[in-house]
């Protein structure tokens, strides 16, 4: 561990602000408030993360790292992981509890959304437009370009025209460099990775050393997770971190304002947090466990929940992956991991595919032997195995390169985040339960993106390709179970996050989107946080709370 | 327990017959346990993954006296064991170090970047095309 638990004697009695969470968005918007000279609390239900369980240079890193680094919490089992029932979900959800949040499994992917995914209504007619524009994002999104170190090359023609990113995009490979030619040849669009990894020192950051090893642990400082970026300086300032918290529920008076959470502590004791406004910043799937948990005689269906949404749309990004074998090496055990390049040639919608939306690549290298023998990305095994075994690593090894295709997922209100009936937690709360189906709409996008994925590794020079069979483990991106909107009958949270039945509860998690868009959702996630301070901070004097 | 008395003999036995299947020689590159894959390789995995350990034992209990002879077998035997027991002893055979000589491959190494001056010219004549192409986003009216 790298940092050490306060104690409790030392919190405010009251505090200006009580954050859960301490991820990305949790700490973007606590360090807003610091900044504005609030007293912030911010309780975590996992710990800090330990580097040294990672082994990312060690030569049994790969193997080490399907435990200790899992993105499943049922498999990784650390402090502060609930249990997730899958039982009716076709995916699985990934999440990191601890500070750092999810971006520490993350690859440190930055993509802005694009102006459409805040009008589909408007342009698709379908799901719902947001009720803020891109362009009410933009200085939001170039503060979290500069707070979390994003590496990029500017003037991307496929994005929106801007110039913040703070750093130069990390070489792209003998890979990059190869499928880059083949979008050139046949006139699709590419662009150099941006990515949250430092290439430069930069605040806490280290330069990247192209280890590859981004989702499992990055020994090396180098990539960009609010661990290193926000909390050192943040709890140096004065704003108290406590880790191991585990929120039981948000508390209210009978005017029905939030008066602080309950939580139980490391050693098991329950104890009260005091504040006067509580932002929960806890994915997905733990905002709405703990809005579900918070259920009183007053609020029987759960806090913030008179429209009956709180849980429900949920969105996962389903996701497609092709692997690219070619005859000579290209480098790519280990290289940047985060993406080399990205291709947005297949983002926005056209109806002649059969679908509305889009996806967004990002090409990756493919790791060692070991990522060379399981069954994603590479499909059905029966053939490795027996006499085919040293050709075939032989063939894959350093010579592959896979596109991973990150679909937008339209929200459909039986797909949702329930509490279980039958799992609890460590401290006996009730765990979540998930219910997800992927739609007709993105199996068609599915298909459509991997065929045209494969069609592009082949005009890289791959002597072979083949697409990855559907895996559980791909919920990446945990979205939608707070929507936010104008109507208090259809939303749950207005466009800066304030819970509409509860005007001091703000919700600044991923959980608000009201559709997916088909980005890696970090940079939104913190800049509407951002966003959300800025309203919050401005309007202080004017801010209900609790008497 | 110490990590050499881990697994038992016959879990070894079991196991190397296993492993001899799944990866047998071939020209330069050597069987599994040729280099010791069931006699140390796999008490490093153990170590490390105590679920792989755990997955290993029950295989040898499932396949009990009657040893599969070919890979289909082996899988028909295991079936939801296969996984986790074929990267036990294929994470083993590839923590060898003369396994790792001979595939170029032991464990990811620090690779500084290169020059930034120089790197931004290569990217920026890479891009070149693109940009020559234009834009392939759809523009959106304001609020």
């Amino acid at each position: 561990m790298t940092q050490q638990h306060p104690g409790y004697d030392s919190l405010p009695d009251i505090a200006d602000v009580l954050v859960v969470g301490a991820g990305p968005s949790g700490a973007a918007i606590a360090k807003a408030f610091a900044d504005a000279r609030m007293s912030v609390v911010c309780l975590e239900q996992g710990d800090w993360p330990d580097y040294s369980t990672a082994r990312s240079d060690q030569p049994e890193f790969e193997v080490a790292a399907g435990k200790a680094w899992s993105p499943l919490p049922n498999v990784r089992r650390g402090v502060g992981d609930y249990p997730i029932d899958e039982t009716e979900a076709d995916i699985s959800a990934l999440m990191w509890n601890g500070v750092g949040g999810s971006v520490m499994l993350y690859a440190g992917q930055w993509m802005r959304n694009m102006p459409s995914d805040f009008r589909v209504r408007s342009l698709d007619g379908v799901a719902d437009d947001w009720p803020f524009t891109y362009e009410d994002l933009v200085p939001f999104y170039a503060q979290a370009e500069r707070d979390f170190a994003v590496a990029g090359l500017h003037g991307d023609p496929a994005v929106p025209a801007s110039s913040t990113y703070p750093m130069l995009a990390a070489p792209i490979g003998e890979a990059g460099r190869r499928v880059a030619a083949g979008h050139n040849r046949l006139g699709w669009h590419w662009w150099p990775g941006s990515n949250a990894i430092a290439t430069r020192t930069y605040g806490n950051l280290k330069p990247c050393v192209q280890r590859g090893t981004c989702i499992w642990g990055c020994i090396d400082g180098a990539k960009s997770t609010p661990d290193i970026t926000h909390w050192p300086d943040l709890v140096a300032s004065g704003v108290h971190l406590v880790a191991r918290a585990a929120v039981a529920r948000v508390e209210t008076d009978a005017r029905g304002r939030a008066t602080g959470v309950v939580f139980v502590d490391a050693a098991g004791v329950e104890r009260r947090q005091r504040a006067r406004l509580v932002v929960l910043a806890a994915n997905g799937v733990g905002t709405p466990r703990i809005l579900l948990m918070s259920a009183t005689a007053q609020h029987p269906n759960g806090l913030a929940n008179s429209s009956g949404l709180v849980g429900k749309r949920l969105m996962m990004h389903p996701y497609a992956a092709v692997v690219g074998t070619f005859d000579d090496p290209i480098g790519t055990t280990q290289g940047a991991y985060g993406q080399l390049i990205y291709s947005l040639q297949f983002y926005e919608t056209d109806v002649s595919r059969g679908f509305v939306r889009g996806a967004k690549w990002n090409l990756m290298p493919t790791g060692g032997p070991i990522a060379m023998m399981r069954p994603f990305p590479w499909g059905d095994s029966s053939g490795l195995w027996g006499e085919g075994f040293h050709d075939t690593v032989r063939a894959r090894l350093n010579h592959s390169v896979t596109w991973g295709i990150t679909c937008e997922d339209l929200p459909e209100e039986r797909n949702q985040v329930v509490l279980s009936d039958t799992q609890v937690d460590d401290y006996g709360l009730p765990a979540a339960k998930i219910v997800y189906e992927t739609s007709e709409n993105s199996r068609r996008m599915l298909e459509f993106q991997a065929a045209r994925a494969q069609e592009s590794l082949l005009a890289a020079g791959a002597s072979s390709v083949s697409v990855a069979p559907q895996v559980r483990e791909t919920g990446w991106h945990l979205l939608g179970t707070t929507m936010m909107g104008e109507d208090p009958a259809t939303s749950v949270v207005n466009g800066y996050g304030i819970a509409h039945d509860m005007p001091n509860l703000v919700i600044a998690d991923g959980s608000t989107w009201p559709t997916s868009a088909g980005m890696n959702p970090t940079a939104t996630v913190a800049a509407m946080a951002l966003r959300t301070a800025d309203h919050l901070i401005a309007h202080r004097s004017v801010q209900e709370v609790s008497a | 327990m110490s990590i050499s008395s881990v697994w038992t003999d016959r879990e070894r036995e079991v196991l190397g017959a296993v492993a001899d299947l799944l990866i047998p020689a071939s020209g330069e590159m050597p069987s599994a346990t040729a280099v010791g894959v069931v006699s140390e390789g796999i008490d490093e995995i153990a170590a490390i993954r105590p679920d792989l350990l755990d997955a290993g034992r029950q295989a040898v209990e499932l396949i009990g006296a009657d040893r599969p002879d070919s890979v289909p077998a082996v899988q028909a035997v295991l079936s939801g064991l296969f996984g986790p027991v074929s990267e036990l002893l294929a994470s083993a055979y590839f923590l060898r170090p003369e396994v790792a000589r001979l595939i170029g491959y032991r464990s990811r190494r620090a690779i500084p970047l290169d020059d930034e001056s120089s790197r931004r010219d290569q990217l920026e004549q890479l891009v070149e095309p693109v940009r020559v192409r234009g834009n392939v986003w759809r523009r959106t009216e304001g609020p």
